[in-house]
Formats: C-alpha cells, structure tokens, sequence
C-alpha cells in the first residue's frame, strides 16, 4: 500500500511539474517545433484534460483502497497517450522531442499497472 | 436509494455516455476537422492527447456513476476536468482564436461542471457514511 501511495504521489508531482508550464508555453512549443499550433482548443484540451488526471492520481495517492478500480484506468491513461506518441513518431508526424516526456508516462503507467497488483493482494 | 444518490448516479452516466459518443469518433476524424476547420491539424499529438485523455475521463465517469458515494472524491478532478476545457474555450473565443463549435462543446461542459458540483455537495451527507 505504501509503494502504491508513493507511485501516485509521484506521479500526480512530475505530471504537475510537467504540465503547468505548458498553459504559458503553446508560442514556444510552436517555436521550438514548428509550425505554430493551429487547434488551440485541443492544445489547451489536452492541458486542462491531463492536469485533472494529475488530481485523480493524488486523490489515489490518498486512499488506494478505496479508488482501486481508477489504478488501472489511470495506467491506461498513462499507456495509452504512449501508444498514440508512438504511432506518431513512427510516422514521422511529430517530433522526437515529445517522446522525452512520454517516456516518464510509459515508467508510471507499468508502476500503476504493478500497484495494482500490490492493492489486489492487499485487499484480499 | 436516497434521491441525491439516484442523481448522481444519472448525472454521471449521462455525462459519460454523451462523452462517449461525442469524443471516441473523434478517433477518425482529424483529417475531417482539418478540412472543414482550416488550417489543417498541425500537432496531432495534442488533438489524439486530448481524445485520449478525455476518454478516459468519460470511463471514469461512468465509474462514479457505478458507485457515486464511494468515488465522490473523484468528482472533484471531474468537475476541475469539465470546467479547464470550459474556461479554456470561453477565453479562446473571447480572443477570437476559436469558432461557435468548440466553444458550444466547451459550455455544455461548464453546465455539466455546475451539475458535478451539484452532486458533489449533496453527497456530502452520504459520504460521511461510507467509512
């Protein structure tokens, strides 16, 4: 249980730690990889959407017992935005440098996936 | 089963099942909106991070609505979900960055933002139950 609060607590901080600069930084992401962003209702969608899962992992952090069945939703979360990243740079529609940060979600979606394995044995 | 539970529990698997319909075709469509939305999708990564994130979500919805006292606490990252996208296209269109269908998709979510805290308050009672 306490690998499990550890891993959420974690995970909620460098999501946060990731994610807020990006509400200030949409000119500089179309800088360094341009072009400039077209769709910003997506963009900023995709911030607000991804931030709020941030809290999601913190409210688990607080009580995994009790929101046991979102550890695997948030590791799906997690592996799936990975897969989608990867698609995408396998066909050469989006940059390489979008791969770094995906890299810490592909590490917490298999911690979450472990987690809930730990919280299953715990609970039965 | 106490009315705020009935609720709660309508409110969201509606909110969910609408989520659903409306973002899991979006899966399909990023040629479509880049044509009859131009310019076209720059940063696919951002349009398929935000289907993806906000289908989750609508699991998660349709989670709570399975048990709304025993998830309420995860009606407060709900509610900041509904309302980020909300706030996001009323200041986008305010600065004429957006058009009439993101910020249509952006006040229903503020209206389902009202009704999740709606919930969230009435369950407060009940909540105190479930330890």
């Amino acid at each position: 249980m306490r690998f499990c609060r550890r891993v959420f607590f974690l995970a909620g901080l460098y999501g946060f730690a990731v994610l807020l600069p990006l509400y200030f930084a949409e000119g500089l992401v179309g800088r360094l990889v341009p072009p400039e962003v077209t769709h910003p209702e997506f963009y900023y969608g995709f911030v607000g959407g991804a931030l709020a899962w941030q809290v999601v992992y913190l409210l688990v952090a607080l009580e995994p017992l009790r929101l046991q069945p979102l550890i695997v939703l948030s590791a799906l979360a997690k592996l799936g935005l990975v897969v989608a990243v990867a698609l995408l740079v396998e066909e050469g529609r989006t940059s390489l440098l979008f791969a770094v940060p995906v890299m810490g979600d592909l590490v917490f979606g298999l911690l979450f996936l472990y987690a809930y394995a730990l919280v299953r044995r715990a609970a039965a | 089963m106490h009315a705020n539970v009935i609720y709660a529990r309508w409110l969201y698997a509606v909110a969910g099942s609408w989520g659903l319909l409306i973002l899991v075709p979006m899966f399909f469509l990023e040629d479509y909106f880049s044509r009859t939305s131009p310019p076209a999708i720059t940063h696919p990564e951002y349009y398929y991070g935000f289907v993806g994130v906000a289908v989750a979500f609508q699991l998660l919805f349709l989670i709570i609505a399975a048990d709304p006292v025993r998830y309420r606490p995860a009606m407060l990252a709900a509610i900041i979900e509904k309302f980020s996208y909300g706030i996001a296209t009323l200041v986008l269109y305010n600065h004429g960055r957006v058009w009439g269908g993101p910020l249509f998709g952006g006040v229903v979510d503020l209206a389902f933002g009202v009704l999740f805290v709606a919930a969230y308050v009435m369950l407060r009672r009940n909540a105190r139950y479930y330890a």
